[in-house]
């Protein structure tokens, strides 16, 4: 036990330390490939300008997860994985706002509540059946809720936030 | 449930039933609403029109003008963007609804078709020159007719579907509208019957209610009628028991006079009627009270060997006079005092034993009293008599029954006397019964619950066994308002020789003892007016000479007569008419002292303080003798009382030793004497009794008297000691 310093303050202190050290810990590196998804508007962790921009291979990089399921979209049941919504906000910093708008190559826009993130495992499919997904099934980055493990997801309200060909998000 | 009618039942049931059905009705709505067309069909027309329309973009898009090198790349994110809309169409949830749809159905593999054609095409293509986008500018053309189509074709099937669904829901709602008509109708019926039942209920209360009111109006109209019954009764017999008063206190009056033997005998035999006919009305008295459930229960020490002895001896002469051996036996193992009503049990006893000697030609009538343990005493009356035939045994103790019909002819009397029995034993917490046989005799026995008294202490004083002392120059006033009554009571009271002054009212009453001074006051109960209980209240408030002198009640026996209500009201005694000279000697003696004779140095009969010497010793005979003596004098007459009484009981123990009856009689009357002369009443008492077994020459039984004597004499000369220190 250190004598003579004041050990609450120094708690306190470092504590308030903790959200900086892994934004500075790990901070993005700056895409080598094709950039898939950008994020862009209030969001701490830049790589290029004020916006992340993130490949194929920084994507894998993130936790990921794999969701077997059936989507009102598909004939069969499929098995996908992709990074964790909620990991890659958390990625830029951007974990703290309510909302946040997804937009699709075909310039289709979803406004999708964090809340959807923290309580399910809503993925960004990058893979079907270990195939990675092309444009005309819904990719390369598709929103996925677990439908299967949770019926009662299958309503219209997130059957729209289920956004397909995702090329952006804008942190607002 | 199954005590209700079937109405209600199947009403029940019916509103069940239908909230049933209506329950299905809105669950077929809701699974309606939630239908496929409904769920899906939106979202077929959005993916078809959004098909069409990229279709159309991209048309657009290549009739640009400004078109570059990179334009291809953009037209092959835009193809792959349109072609993801065949993937949804032909592998989503929409896929199942367009397989529905006919025209759809022929359109999806024409739009493959189109968009594969497209895809080589697009696929091929090194650059965008005029020819290709001219050819493929084309073939969108007619995808884009195809897709248009697809829109409507959707739209239409829509259409339909909607309203089909519509009708549906329609023909749902009506049906639930129904049942739910119906449910009401049938809960309204079920209320409607209950309402009705509640009132059905109402009523049959309100029915039930007002007929308990008439039965209780009724009821109590027959207890009154009960009660009037009684009160004729007793009302009657009071009122035949005032002349009867008459008659009996003449003819005793008469019989007291010289007349020759003719009128001598008319007088005996007026007397001896008006006599049973007091014995028949008495009885009747007796049971309207009983029956009218208005008896009272004494609960006091009493001797009960006096109590037999006296029994038997007040049908001695009957049975003698006939020929009849009567013969007592008194288990000595019983205690000397009993707690009980004396004169109830006496009445019983006396009931039995007249009936016995009644119905007896020869041979013994014998008491048996034993102790049956447990507090219960048994009383036993055998005859040598005739016998009961055992049919008549059991309405025995019915009232108005007799023997024998011819019973009442020979020997008269109302039949009421063993009912009275019964019901007097039965008040008393005990049982009556028989055993007969005929020519053989009968045993009548009844069994009463009787607790042990510590002492004879505040037992009733016999009335035979006061000392005879002078009530002459005695003033008394009579207050009663009936002028034979007057008559009697007067004659009897001057023949013992009081100065009688006479009051027919209460007022009268009273004015009287305002101007004069009596030694004793006889006080009718009901008088006109005022009654005997409100005078002696007034007389008592009085105070000075009025509020102790012995006030005593003469009562017909008829209602308001109670002895507690005389006592309450500050009376002294109690007197039931008629009047016999020996009851009222009794009286007197008993209420006057002599030193009451001589106004100003009059002390009460029986102040406090003498009360441990009031049953034992008289203290007026006390007190007059310490006056004409002195102190010193009754003290020396004290010691020799001491010394006699030592000596006759030595004496009497000797006597019955040797047994010579003869002695112990003669022993005893001197104790009597002596005792009497002495004021110690009870000594005198028992001695007296003593006196007659010695007589009767029951020495066995003198031997239990003795005892008796001797703790009577030791209590008696320890509150003579206690007296002379008083004084």
């Amino acid at each position: 036990m250190l004598t003579g310093i004041p050990l609450r303050p120094l708690v306190l202190l470092l504590l308030a330390l903790v959200p900086f050290s892994i934004a500075l810990a790990s901070p993005l590196p700056t895409p080598k490939g094709t950039v898939l998804l950008t994020l862009s508007g209030d969001i701490a962790n830049a790589n290029v300008g004020d916006e992340a921009h993130f490949d194929r291979a920084m994507l894998q990089a993130l936790p990921t997860r794999v969701i077997e399921t059936h989507t009102p979209w598909h004939r069969d049941r499929g098995r996908y994985e992709g990074p964790l919504v909620r990991a890659l906000l958390e990625a830029v910093g951007a974990d703290d706002v309510e909302q946040v708008r997804i937009r699709a190559l075909n310039h289709y826009e979803a406004e999708v509540p964090v809340s959807d993130f923290r309580r399910h495992d809503v993925i960004l499919a990058m893979t079907r059946d270990g195939e990675s997904l092309t444009i005309r099934e819904y990719g390369p980055l598709f929103v996925l809720y677990p439908f299967d493990e949770h019926p009662e997801l299958l309503t219209e309200a997130i059957r729209f936030r289920s956004v397909w060909h995702v090329e952006q998000i804008i942190v607002p | 449930m199954l005590r209700y009618p079937l109405r209600l039942k199947l009403g029940a049931i019916a509103a069940l039933v239908f909230f049933a059905a209506a329950l299905v009705v809105v669950g077929l709505v809701a699974w309606r609403q939630d239908s496929l067309a409904e769920s899906v069909g939106g979202d077929a027309a959005w993916h078809a029109y959004k098909l069409d329309r990229d279709t159309v973009q991209l048309r657009s898009f290549l009739a640009r003008p400004d078109l570059s090198r990179e334009s291809l790349q953009a037209l092959r994110l835009r193809f792959e963007l349109l072609y993801s809309r065949l993937t949804l169409l032909q592998d989503g949830d929409i896929t199942e609804l367009l397989g529905n749809i006919r025209v759809a159905e022929q359109l999806i593999p024409e739009i493959e078709r189109h968009l594969q054609a497209l895809d080589e095409q697009i696929r091929g293509l090194e650059r965008l020159d005029d020819d290709a986008r001219g050819s493929l500018t084309q073939r969108l053309e007619t995808l884009g007719g195809v897709t248009e189509r697809l829109i409507i074709a959707i739209n239409g099937h829509l259409a339909e579907t909607t309203t089909r669904e519509r009708e549906r829901l329609q023909t749902l709602y009506g049906v639930l509208l129904l049942l739910i008509l119906a449910m009401s109708l049938a809960g309204s019926l079920v209320v409607a019957f209950l309402f009705r039942e509640a009132r059905d209920n109402a009523a049959a209360r309100r029915d039930l209610e007002s007929l308990s009111r008439e039965l209780e109006v009724t009821a109590r109209q027959a207890e009154s009628a009960n009660r009037a019954k009684s009160e004729f009764l007793a009302t009657v017999s009071h009122e035949i028991r005032t002349p009867l008063n008459g008659v009996i206190g003449m003819s005793d009056l008469l019989q007291g006079q010289p007349l020759p033997d003719r009128a001598r005998h008319f007088a005996d035999t007026i007397h001896d009627s008006a006599r049973l006919l007091l014995e028949l009305i008495n009885d009747i008295l007796d049971f309207s009270k009983i029956e009218a459930q208005r008896l009272e229960l004494e609960a006091r020490p009493f001797a009960l060997g006096e109590l037999v002895d006296g029994a038997i001896s007040l049908f001695a002469p009957r049975a003698e006079a006939r020929g009849i051996h009567l013969a007592c036996e008194l288990d000595p193992g019983l205690p000397p005092y009993l707690l009980g009503d004396a004169g109830r049990l006496r009445q019983v006893l006396l009931n039995l034993l007249s009936n016995a000697i009644k119905f007896t030609e020869q041979g013994e009538v014998r008491l048996r009293v034993r102790d049956e343990g447990d507090g219960q005493v048994l009383f036993e009356v055998i005859d040598t008599g005739g016998g009961i035939a055992p049919r008549r045994q059991a309405q025995l103790f019915e009232p108005f029954q007799q023997g024998d019909p011819s019973t009442a002819r020979r020997f008269g009397g109302t039949g009421l006397g063993l009912a009275i029995s019964k019901r007097l034993v039965e008040a008393q917490g005990g049982r009556i019964g028989l055993q007969s046989e005929v020519g053989h005799g009968s045993r009548f026995w009844f069994l009463l619950p009787l607790s042990v008294a510590d002492s004879g202490e505040q037992s009733e004083e016999t009335v035979a066994s006061l000392p005879e002392q002078s009530v002459a120059d005695a003033r008394l006033l009579v207050v009663e308002d009936n002028p034979v009554n007057q008559q009697v009571a007067r004659a009897m009271l001057e023949r013992l020789g009081c100065r009688v002054s006479v009051a027919d009212t209460a007022d009268a009453a009273l004015l009287q003892a305002g101007r004069e001074r009596f030694d004793l006051i006889f006080m009718d109960v009901q008088l006109p007016g005022m009654d005997g209980l409100e005078a002696t209240r007034r007389l008592r408030a009085r105070g000075g000479w009025s509020a102790e002198v012995p006030v005593v009640a003469m009562t017909a026996g008829g209602p308001g007569g109670d002895q507690a209500r005389c006592l309450a009201a500050g009376m002294n005694g109690y007197l039931t008419k008629p009047l016999f000279q020996d009851a009222l000697m009794a009286t007197l003696q008993r209420h006057l002292s002599p030193a009451g004779t001589m106004p100003g140095v009059g002390r009460p009969a029986a102040t406090a303080g003498k009360g441990t010497a009031g049953q034992t010793l008289e203290a007026a005979t006390l007190t007059a003798l310490g006056e004409s003596l002195g102190e010193q004098g009754l003290a020396a007459l004290i010691t020799l009382f001491r010394q006699q009484a030592a000596e006759h009981l030595d004496g009497l123990e000797q006597a019955v030793a040797e047994g010579v009856p003869r002695r112990v009689e003669y022993l005893a009357h001197q104790l009597k004497g002596e005792a009497s002369s002495l004021g110690a009443v009870k000594v005198a008492g028992l001695a007296a009794r003593l006196e007659r077994l010695g007589r009767e020459g029951r020495l066995d039984e003198v031997a239990v008297g003795l005892g008796a004597l001797h703790r009577c004499l030791a209590q008696t000369l320890t509150a003579l000691e206690a007296w002379m220190q008083g004084e």
